[in-house]
Protein backbone atom coordinates (compact mmCIF):
# COMPACT_ATOMS: atom_id res chain seq x y z
CA UNK A 1 0.00 0.00 0.00
CA UNK A 2 1.19 3.41 -0.60
CA UNK A 3 0.72 6.99 0.24
CA UNK A 4 -3.02 7.45 -1.02
CA UNK A 5 -5.40 9.59 0.25
CA UNK A 6 -8.27 6.94 0.75
CA UNK A 7 -8.68 3.38 0.79
CA UNK A 8 -10.28 1.14 -2.31
CA UNK A 9 -13.63 -1.30 -1.37
CA UNK A 10 -11.03 -3.93 -2.61
CA UNK A 11 -8.18 -3.16 -0.44
CA UNK A 12 -10.56 -3.23 2.59
CA UNK A 13 -12.13 -6.78 1.36
CA UNK A 14 -8.56 -7.99 0.26
CA UNK A 15 -7.87 -7.24 4.18
CA UNK A 16 -10.97 -9.24 4.70
CA UNK A 17 -10.03 -12.46 3.11
CA UNK A 18 -6.31 -12.76 3.85
CA UNK A 19 -7.70 -12.09 7.56
CA UNK A 20 -10.08 -15.19 7.31
CA UNK A 21 -12.74 -12.82 7.77
CA UNK A 22 -12.22 -10.12 9.77
CA UNK A 23 -8.40 -9.53 11.26
CA UNK A 24 -5.49 -7.35 11.08
CA UNK A 25 -3.34 -9.34 12.84
CA UNK A 26 -1.49 -10.18 9.13
CA UNK A 27 -1.01 -6.20 8.62
CA UNK A 28 2.25 -5.11 10.00
CA UNK A 29 2.23 -1.41 12.15
CA UNK A 30 4.50 -0.12 9.86
CA UNK A 31 2.61 -0.80 6.58
CA UNK A 32 -0.41 0.97 8.34
CA UNK A 33 1.89 3.75 9.77
CA UNK A 34 3.15 4.32 6.63
CA UNK A 35 -0.20 4.39 4.54
CA UNK A 36 -1.43 7.80 5.63
CA UNK A 37 -4.88 7.14 4.47
CA UNK A 38 -8.30 7.97 5.31
CA UNK A 39 -11.14 5.81 5.98
CA UNK A 40 -14.78 7.17 6.55
CA UNK A 41 -16.80 4.52 8.15
CA UNK A 42 -19.71 6.86 8.27
CA UNK A 43 -19.66 6.43 4.26
CA UNK A 44 -20.58 3.60 2.08
CA UNK A 45 -18.80 0.91 1.75
CA UNK A 46 -17.43 1.39 5.00
CA UNK A 47 -20.37 1.70 6.70
CA UNK A 48 -21.15 -1.73 5.90
CA UNK A 49 -18.08 -3.01 6.71
CA UNK A 50 -18.60 -1.02 10.32
CA UNK A 51 -21.99 -3.21 10.73
CA UNK A 52 -19.93 -6.16 10.16
CA UNK A 53 -16.77 -5.70 12.43
CA UNK A 54 -16.66 -2.45 14.05
CA UNK A 55 -13.61 -2.53 15.35
CA UNK A 56 -11.70 -3.57 12.25
CA UNK A 57 -13.37 -0.78 10.89
CA UNK A 58 -12.20 1.80 13.95
CA UNK A 59 -8.76 0.04 13.55
CA UNK A 60 -8.04 0.50 10.02
CA UNK A 61 -8.97 4.00 10.21
CA UNK A 62 -7.25 5.08 13.58
CA UNK A 63 -4.44 3.25 13.04
CA UNK A 64 -4.22 5.59 10.06
CA UNK A 65 -4.81 8.43 12.08
CA UNK A 66 -7.57 9.43 9.89
CA UNK A 67 -10.15 8.97 12.01
CA UNK A 68 -13.17 10.40 10.51
CA UNK A 69 -16.40 8.59 11.79
CA UNK A 70 -18.96 10.32 13.42
CA UNK A 71 -18.34 9.97 17.30
CA UNK A 72 -20.39 12.52 18.65
CA UNK A 73 -22.61 10.19 20.63
CA UNK A 74 -19.82 9.05 22.29
CA UNK A 75 -18.29 12.78 23.75
CA UNK A 76 -19.20 14.94 26.51
CA UNK A 77 -20.75 18.13 26.21
CA UNK A 78 -19.07 21.24 26.87
CA UNK A 79 -21.69 21.83 29.84
CA UNK A 80 -20.34 18.65 31.23
CA UNK A 81 -16.91 19.63 30.96
CA UNK A 82 -17.55 22.80 32.79
CA UNK A 83 -19.31 21.39 35.50
CA UNK A 84 -15.86 19.15 35.72
CA UNK A 85 -13.43 21.62 35.66
CA UNK A 86 -15.35 25.13 36.35
CA UNK A 87 -14.50 28.00 34.35
CA UNK A 88 -11.47 28.79 33.96
CA UNK A 89 -9.84 31.83 32.25
CA UNK A 90 -8.00 29.79 29.46
CA UNK A 91 -10.75 26.71 29.59
CA UNK A 92 -11.71 26.27 26.21
CA UNK A 93 -14.73 23.79 27.07
CA UNK A 94 -15.90 22.90 23.46
CA UNK A 95 -11.94 22.46 22.65
CA UNK A 96 -11.55 19.98 25.70
CA UNK A 97 -15.13 18.27 24.98
CA UNK A 98 -14.22 17.81 21.15
CA UNK A 99 -10.70 16.49 22.81
CA UNK A 100 -11.97 13.65 25.02
CA UNK A 101 -14.42 12.74 22.35
CA UNK A 102 -11.25 12.52 20.13
CA UNK A 103 -9.39 10.37 22.59
CA UNK A 104 -12.50 8.44 23.44
CA UNK A 105 -12.62 7.25 19.87
CA UNK A 106 -8.72 6.64 19.24
CA UNK A 107 -9.12 4.63 22.77
CA UNK A 108 -11.72 2.54 21.45
CA UNK A 109 -9.43 1.97 18.20
CA UNK A 110 -6.69 1.00 20.21
CA UNK A 111 -8.69 -1.46 22.42
CA UNK A 112 -9.46 -3.19 19.12
CA UNK A 113 -5.59 -2.77 17.58
CA UNK A 114 -4.30 -4.26 20.49
CA UNK A 115 -6.09 -7.21 20.99
CA UNK A 116 -5.29 -8.09 17.36
CA UNK A 117 -1.55 -6.83 16.85
CA UNK A 118 -0.82 -7.33 20.92
CA UNK A 119 1.88 -5.33 23.02
CA UNK A 120 4.20 -5.89 20.57
CA UNK A 121 2.06 -4.10 17.44
CA UNK A 122 1.93 -1.17 19.81
CA UNK A 123 5.71 -0.50 20.67
CA UNK A 124 6.56 1.27 17.92
CA UNK A 125 4.05 4.04 18.74
CA UNK A 126 5.14 4.38 21.99
CA UNK A 127 7.38 7.46 22.73
CA UNK A 128 8.43 6.89 26.25
CA UNK A 129 10.39 9.26 28.26
CA UNK A 130 11.56 9.76 32.18
CA UNK A 131 12.03 5.81 32.26
CA UNK A 132 15.96 6.62 33.88
CA UNK A 133 15.29 6.53 37.18
CA UNK A 134 12.64 3.32 36.75
CA UNK A 135 15.59 1.67 34.57
CA UNK A 136 17.81 2.48 37.25
CA UNK A 137 15.71 0.54 39.48
CA UNK A 138 15.32 -2.22 37.66
CA UNK A 139 19.05 -2.81 37.51
CA UNK A 140 19.61 -2.97 41.09
CA UNK A 141 16.64 -4.84 41.28
CA UNK A 142 14.62 -2.69 43.51
CA UNK A 143 11.11 -2.50 43.79
CA UNK A 144 8.73 0.10 42.60
CA UNK A 145 4.93 0.77 42.53
CA UNK A 146 3.42 2.37 39.59
CA UNK A 147 0.81 4.86 39.70
CA UNK A 148 -1.59 6.13 37.29
CA UNK A 149 -5.19 7.17 36.29
CA UNK A 150 -7.43 5.89 34.42
CA UNK A 151 -6.93 8.34 31.77
CA UNK A 152 -5.17 8.27 28.30
CA UNK A 153 -4.22 5.61 26.40
CA UNK A 154 -3.49 3.20 28.76
CA UNK A 155 -2.37 0.04 26.91
CA UNK A 156 0.84 2.08 26.14
CA UNK A 157 2.04 2.27 29.49
CA UNK A 158 2.29 -1.67 29.19
CA UNK A 159 3.93 -1.49 25.57
CA UNK A 160 6.10 0.77 26.78
CA UNK A 161 7.25 -1.42 29.89
CA UNK A 162 7.22 -4.42 27.16
CA UNK A 163 10.02 -2.18 25.06
CA UNK A 164 11.90 -1.58 28.25
CA UNK A 165 11.67 -5.32 28.91
CA UNK A 166 10.66 -4.63 32.96
CA UNK A 167 9.02 -7.34 34.47
CA UNK A 168 5.65 -6.13 35.35
CA UNK A 169 2.51 -7.38 37.83
CA UNK A 170 -0.51 -5.45 36.56
CA UNK A 171 -3.47 -4.97 39.48
CA UNK A 172 -6.45 -3.95 37.35
CA UNK A 173 -9.91 -3.43 39.07
CA UNK A 174 -11.22 -6.01 36.49
CA UNK A 175 -10.40 -8.37 33.84
CA UNK A 176 -11.26 -6.60 30.06
CA UNK A 177 -7.71 -7.78 28.55
CA UNK A 178 -7.93 -8.65 25.44
CA UNK A 179 -4.77 -8.64 24.19
CA UNK A 180 -1.92 -11.53 23.78
CA UNK A 181 0.19 -10.99 27.36
CA UNK A 182 4.12 -10.86 26.58
CA UNK A 183 6.66 -13.07 28.97
CA UNK A 184 7.11 -10.02 31.15
CA UNK A 185 3.61 -9.04 32.20
CA UNK A 186 1.30 -11.05 34.13
CA UNK A 187 -2.39 -9.30 36.00
CA UNK A 188 -4.58 -9.64 39.22
CA UNK A 189 -7.73 -8.33 39.57
CA UNK A 190 -9.53 -7.02 42.11
CA UNK A 191 -12.89 -6.90 41.54
CA UNK A 192 -14.95 -9.32 42.93
CA UNK A 193 -14.52 -8.71 46.64
CA UNK A 194 -12.30 -9.32 49.57
CA UNK A 195 -10.58 -12.06 48.54
CA UNK A 196 -9.62 -10.64 45.34
CA UNK A 197 -8.73 -7.90 46.68
CA UNK A 198 -6.18 -9.44 49.41
CA UNK A 199 -4.99 -11.65 47.05
CA UNK A 200 -4.08 -9.01 44.78
CA UNK A 201 -2.47 -6.90 47.44
CA UNK A 202 -0.29 -10.12 48.46
CA UNK A 203 0.77 -11.06 45.22
CA UNK A 204 2.37 -7.45 44.92
CA UNK A 205 3.84 -7.14 47.67
CA UNK A 206 5.66 -10.71 47.45
CA UNK A 207 6.77 -8.90 44.17
CA UNK A 208 7.81 -5.84 45.63
CA UNK A 209 9.62 -7.65 48.01
CA UNK A 210 11.72 -9.60 45.37
CA UNK A 211 12.53 -6.64 43.57
CA UNK A 212 9.87 -6.43 41.25
CA UNK A 213 7.51 -3.67 39.49
CA UNK A 214 4.08 -3.40 40.24
CA UNK A 215 1.84 -1.52 37.92
CA UNK A 216 -0.93 -0.06 39.72
CA UNK A 217 -4.26 2.22 38.76
CA UNK A 218 -5.10 4.83 40.84
CA UNK A 219 -8.78 4.15 40.54
CA UNK A 220 -11.95 6.06 42.60
CA UNK A 221 -15.33 6.05 42.98
CA UNK A 222 -18.11 7.06 44.69
CA UNK A 223 -17.58 10.19 47.32
CA UNK A 224 -20.01 8.64 49.73
CA UNK A 225 -17.07 5.88 51.47
CA UNK A 226 -15.51 7.54 54.95
CA UNK A 227 -11.87 7.75 53.67
CA UNK A 228 -12.58 9.71 50.48
CA UNK A 229 -10.01 12.58 49.38
CA UNK A 230 -10.32 15.67 48.09
CA UNK A 231 -10.23 15.11 44.30
CA UNK A 232 -10.92 17.98 41.26
CA UNK A 233 -13.08 19.72 43.92
CA UNK A 234 -15.02 16.53 44.58
CA UNK A 235 -14.51 13.75 47.65
CA UNK A 236 -13.26 10.73 45.54
CA UNK A 237 -12.24 7.10 47.38
CA UNK A 238 -9.24 5.60 45.96
CA UNK A 239 -8.64 1.82 46.43
CA UNK A 240 -5.39 2.24 49.01
CA UNK A 241 -3.95 -0.79 47.99
CA UNK A 242 -0.90 0.54 46.43
CA UNK A 243 -0.15 2.81 49.38
CA UNK A 244 -0.15 -0.51 51.37
CA UNK A 245 2.18 -2.03 49.41
CA UNK A 246 4.93 1.17 49.23
CA UNK A 247 4.21 1.28 52.82
CA UNK A 248 5.38 -2.52 53.68
CA UNK A 249 7.99 -2.75 51.01
CA UNK A 250 9.39 0.55 50.85
CA UNK A 251 9.27 0.64 47.39
CA UNK A 252 9.14 4.39 45.92
CA UNK A 253 5.73 5.22 43.78
CA UNK A 254 6.67 6.76 40.43
CA UNK A 255 3.10 8.17 38.68
CA UNK A 256 3.33 7.44 34.78
CA UNK A 257 1.36 9.06 32.09
CA UNK A 258 0.33 8.06 28.65
CA UNK A 259 -1.30 10.41 26.51
CA UNK A 260 -2.30 10.96 22.89
CA UNK A 261 0.36 13.18 20.66
CA UNK A 262 -2.23 15.57 19.03
CA UNK A 263 -2.90 15.16 15.55
CA UNK A 264 -0.93 11.93 15.51
CA UNK A 265 -1.30 8.70 16.62
CA UNK A 266 1.56 8.37 18.32
CA UNK A 267 1.58 7.61 22.46
CA UNK A 268 3.97 9.40 25.14
CA UNK A 269 4.46 7.92 28.04
CA UNK A 270 6.02 10.08 30.66
CA UNK A 271 7.28 8.66 34.19
CA UNK A 272 7.66 11.29 36.52
CA UNK A 273 9.44 11.66 39.69
CA UNK A 274 8.57 8.94 42.89
CA UNK A 275 6.04 11.22 44.75
CA UNK A 276 7.39 12.13 47.82
CA UNK A 277 6.57 9.33 50.53
CA UNK A 278 4.40 10.67 53.92
CA UNK A 279 6.56 11.18 56.68
CA UNK A 280 5.30 8.41 59.25
CA UNK A 281 6.80 5.23 59.99
CA UNK A 282 5.59 2.17 58.11
CA UNK A 283 3.29 0.85 60.94
CA UNK A 284 1.45 4.28 61.02
CA UNK A 285 -0.84 2.66 58.89
CA UNK A 286 -4.08 4.20 57.55
CA UNK A 287 -2.42 7.61 58.59
CA UNK A 288 0.38 6.97 56.08
CA UNK A 289 -1.83 5.00 53.30
CA UNK A 290 -3.98 8.28 53.56
CA UNK A 291 -1.27 11.12 53.50
CA UNK A 292 0.06 9.12 50.23
CA UNK A 293 -3.42 8.97 48.68
CA UNK A 294 -3.77 12.42 48.70
CA UNK A 295 -0.24 13.19 47.44
CA UNK A 296 -1.20 10.67 44.69
CA UNK A 297 -4.62 12.59 44.46
CA UNK A 298 -3.39 15.47 43.60
CA UNK A 299 -0.25 14.29 41.35
CA UNK A 300 -3.73 13.16 39.08
CA UNK A 301 -5.22 16.44 39.33
CA UNK A 302 -2.38 18.75 38.18
CA UNK A 303 -1.64 16.26 35.34
CA UNK A 304 -5.53 15.99 34.65
CA UNK A 305 -5.79 19.88 34.78
CA UNK A 306 -2.65 20.23 32.19
CA UNK A 307 -4.18 17.59 29.46
CA UNK A 308 -8.09 18.03 30.70
CA UNK A 309 -8.70 16.54 26.99
CA UNK A 310 -6.96 12.84 28.30
CA UNK A 311 -9.46 11.99 30.83
CA UNK A 312 -10.93 8.55 29.99
CA UNK A 313 -14.92 8.91 29.54
CA UNK A 314 -16.19 6.90 31.87
CA UNK A 315 -14.24 8.31 34.31
CA UNK A 316 -15.31 11.43 33.55
CA UNK A 317 -18.81 10.75 33.84
CA UNK A 318 -17.99 8.49 37.23
CA UNK A 319 -16.30 12.10 38.77
CA UNK A 320 -19.15 14.19 37.38
CA UNK A 321 -21.85 12.01 39.38
CA UNK A 322 -20.13 12.70 42.66
CA UNK A 323 -20.50 16.20 43.03
CA UNK A 324 -19.90 17.55 46.54
CA UNK B 1 10.70 -16.67 65.70
CA UNK B 2 13.04 -19.24 64.97
CA UNK B 3 13.20 -23.12 64.56
CA UNK B 4 10.04 -25.56 65.58
CA UNK B 5 6.70 -24.88 67.24
CA UNK B 6 4.18 -27.11 68.85
CA UNK B 7 1.12 -26.59 68.01
CA UNK B 8 -0.29 -25.08 71.18
CA UNK B 9 2.47 -22.88 70.82
CA UNK B 10 1.71 -21.92 67.41
CA UNK B 11 -1.69 -21.05 68.65
CA UNK B 12 -0.75 -19.15 71.48
CA UNK B 13 0.94 -17.06 69.43
CA UNK B 14 -1.65 -16.59 66.39
CA UNK B 15 -4.12 -15.88 68.53
CA UNK B 16 -1.99 -13.02 70.33
CA UNK B 17 -0.90 -11.72 67.21
CA UNK B 18 -4.85 -11.63 65.40
CA UNK B 19 -6.15 -10.01 68.25
CA UNK B 20 -3.60 -7.61 68.57
CA UNK B 21 -4.46 -6.84 64.80
CA UNK B 22 -8.04 -6.26 65.13
CA UNK B 23 -10.46 -3.28 65.06
CA UNK B 24 -11.15 -2.04 68.51
CA UNK B 25 -14.71 -3.15 68.15
CA UNK B 26 -13.58 -6.83 67.63
CA UNK B 27 -10.81 -7.59 70.05
CA UNK B 28 -12.99 -9.17 72.58
CA UNK B 29 -13.59 -11.83 70.14
CA UNK B 30 -13.19 -15.68 70.91
CA UNK B 31 -10.65 -16.90 67.88
CA UNK B 32 -11.72 -20.77 66.82
CA UNK B 33 -9.97 -22.48 64.34
CA UNK B 34 -13.25 -22.74 62.21
CA UNK B 35 -13.22 -18.74 61.85
CA UNK B 36 -12.98 -17.02 58.39
CA UNK B 37 -10.04 -14.55 58.43
CA UNK B 38 -11.69 -12.93 55.76
CA UNK B 39 -15.36 -11.41 55.39
CA UNK B 40 -17.08 -11.01 58.30
CA UNK B 41 -14.89 -13.21 60.75
CA UNK B 42 -12.38 -10.48 61.64
CA UNK B 43 -14.08 -7.32 60.48
CA UNK B 44 -10.88 -7.13 58.18
CA UNK B 45 -10.39 -5.13 55.24
CA UNK B 46 -7.82 -6.60 51.88
CA UNK B 47 -5.23 -4.05 53.26
CA UNK B 48 -5.96 -4.85 56.88
CA UNK B 49 -6.00 -8.92 56.39
CA UNK B 50 -2.88 -8.56 54.10
CA UNK B 51 -0.89 -6.63 56.90
CA UNK B 52 -1.96 -9.54 59.34
CA UNK B 53 -0.72 -12.19 56.70
CA UNK B 54 2.92 -9.74 56.71
CA UNK B 55 2.82 -9.52 60.16
CA UNK B 56 2.48 -13.82 60.69
CA UNK B 57 4.64 -14.59 57.96
CA UNK B 58 7.84 -12.67 59.88
CA UNK B 59 6.76 -13.72 63.17
CA UNK B 60 7.03 -17.21 62.39
CA UNK B 61 9.99 -16.78 59.57
CA UNK B 62 7.86 -18.31 56.98
CA UNK B 63 6.06 -17.25 53.45
CA UNK B 64 2.19 -17.52 52.82
CA UNK B 65 1.84 -18.83 49.54
CA UNK B 66 -0.75 -16.53 47.57
CA UNK B 67 -2.26 -19.88 46.64
CA UNK B 68 -3.42 -20.05 50.19
CA UNK B 69 -5.83 -17.14 50.17
CA UNK B 70 -6.69 -18.32 46.96
CA UNK B 71 -7.83 -21.62 47.23
CA UNK B 72 -9.32 -20.80 50.47
CA UNK B 73 -10.97 -21.22 52.41
CA UNK B 74 -8.86 -19.81 54.90
CA UNK B 75 -9.55 -20.31 58.70
CA UNK B 76 -7.66 -19.28 61.52
CA UNK B 77 -7.39 -22.90 61.64
CA UNK B 78 -6.08 -23.21 58.43
CA UNK B 79 -3.33 -20.75 59.06
CA UNK B 80 -2.10 -22.59 61.84
CA UNK B 81 -1.85 -26.05 60.10
CA UNK B 82 0.57 -24.11 57.58
CA UNK B 83 2.47 -22.63 60.05
CA UNK B 84 2.86 -25.94 61.80
CA UNK B 85 3.47 -27.66 58.45
CA UNK B 86 5.93 -25.01 57.53
CA UNK B 87 8.17 -24.96 60.82
CA UNK B 88 7.96 -28.87 61.52
CA UNK B 89 6.94 -30.33 64.79
CA UNK B 90 9.54 -30.08 67.66
CA UNK B 91 10.82 -33.31 68.38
Amino acid sequence: MTNKQFITEKEVSDWMRAGQGSSLRNISPCRIKWSRSIIDISSRPFSAIAMLDLPIALAAAGMFGRLSCRLSMFGPSPDEIRAFLGDGPNLDHAGISREITASAAKNMVLRSFVSRAGLEGLAPFVRISGAEYLCRLHEKRLPAVLVFGHNGPIPGILAGLYRLDIPVLVMKKRNTVAHPIPPNISYCFTEGGLKNRALALKLAIDRLRSGGVVLLALWGDGSSKKDAVEFMERNIFFWPGFTAAARVSGAPVIPVFPRWRQGRQFIDLHFYDPLPLPDYPPDAGDIFDRALIKEAARWLEARIRSVPGQIQLNQLRSFLADRR
Amino acid sequence: MTGCSNRSDIIKDVDRLIKGRLPSSMRGIILTEDLPLLGEGLGLDSVGFVELFLMLEDYFGIRFPADLIEKGPLTVGSIIDHIYKARGPCT
